[in-house]
C-alpha cells in the first residue's frame, strides 16, 4: 500500500530524521531512507502511524518483511528491535562490542544489532560534543565503514561509536 | 595488522577503508569539494527505492538482491569519500 507523502512527511520529522533502529541520521548518507513497515503488511501490519519507522537502507536490507530473527550463536528465535516498544539501550554499542567480538560468521551492523535486540532500554543521552573523525580500525563491516563526520558523542567519548575500536 | 590476518575480514569496504585512513587526509580542499558533488542520480534512488520496497514484500529475487547489495556498498563508497572530505574541509577552514 503506498504511503501518503504528507504521512511519510510526518514520519520522518517525528524520527528526527534518524533512522529509528540504528539513529543513522538521513544527511549522513548517500542512500535514500526508507519508510518501513514494523510488522511487514505480509503479517498483517497495518499502514498507521503506530506501525510505520523512518528506516535506512541498511536496516530495510537486513530486515526486509521480517520481525524475529534466528541468533547465529544461541540458535534461538528472537524478536526484532521494535522501534515503538523498545527503547535503544544507553549501553547499546559497548553491549555491540563484545557482540560483534564473538560474530564471526555474521555481518554484524548496528541496525542488525539493533534489529536483534529486542529489549526494554533507556532513552540515549544527551550528547557532548562531536566525533573527531574517522577512527575505526576494529572489524568493519560495510555498516559501521568509517564516521559520519559531526556524529553525536555520548558521555565521554572522543570518538563515536562508528569509530570506536572494537 | 599482519597480511595472514587480513584475509577473512578483507572485504571491500575493509580494504577501502584502509585506503582513506592513510591517504585521505591529503586531498586538497578543491579535491574534497568535487568530492561532495558525487552521488546518485535519481535513476539510482528510483530503483534503489524499488527494491527497498520489494525487500519490504520479501519478494526480492537472488540477483535483486545482489543489486541492492550492490548500492549499499556503493552507498558506502560515497559515504566514507564524503566523511573524508567533510574532515579535509573542516581542518582546511580552521
Amino acid at each position: 500500500m503506498a504511503i501518503p507523502r504528507s504521512l511519510q512527511q510526518h514520519i520522518r520529522e517525528r524520527a528526527g530524521r534518524l533512522c529509528e533502529y540504528c539513529h543513522l541520521p538521513d544527511t549522513s548518507t548517500t542512500l535514500p531512507f526508507q519508510i518501513d513497515h514494523i510488522s511487514a503488511e505480509k503479517h498483517a501490519g497495518l499502514t498507521i502511524l503506530a506501525n510505520l519507522a523512518y528506516c535506512c537502507l541498511h536496516g530495510n536490507a537486513i530486515k526486509g518483511p521480517n520481525i524475529a530473527r534466528v541468533d547465529q550463536e544461541t540458535q534461538e528465535v528472537v524478536r526484532l528491535f521494535h522501534p515503538r516498544n523498545d527503547r535503544l539501550e544507553e549501553q547499546r554499542f559497548d553491549r555491540l562490542s563484545s557482540l560483534r567480538a564473538h560474530s564471526h560468521h555474521e555481518r554484524v551492523t548496528p541496525s542488525a544489532e539493533a534489529l536483534r535486540l529486542g529489549q526494554r532500554a533507556r532513552p540515549p543521552p544527551a550528547t557532548l560534543g562531536n566525533c573527531i573523525g574517522l577512527g575505526y580500525r576494529g572489524r568493519l563491516d560495510s555498516h559501521t565503514l568509517g564516521c559520519h563526520d559531526g556524529a553525536a558523542l555520548r558521555r565521554d567519548q572522543r570518538l563515536c561509536p562508528r569509530c570506536r575500536p572494537c | 595488522m599482519s597480511p595472514e590476518t587480513m584475509t577473512a575480514e578483507n572485504s571491500g569496504t575493509t580494504i577501502l577503508s584502509r585506503i582513506l585512513e592513510a591517504h585521505g587526509s591529503r586531498f586538497t580542499p578543491e579535491a574534497a569539494r568535487s568530492m561532495l558533488q558525487l552521488t546518485f542520480d535519481q535513476v539510482d534512488i528510483d530503483r534503489m527505492n524499488a527494491l527497498a520496497e520489494k525487500n519490504r514484500h520479501g519478494m526480492l529475487t537472488e540477483a535483486e538482491q545482489q543489486e541492492l547489495q550492490s548500492y549499499l556498498l556503493v552507498g558506502h563508497f560515497l559515504d566514507l569519500l564524503h566523511s573524508k572530505a567533510r574532515l579535509v574541509l573542516k581542518q582546511a577552514a580552521s
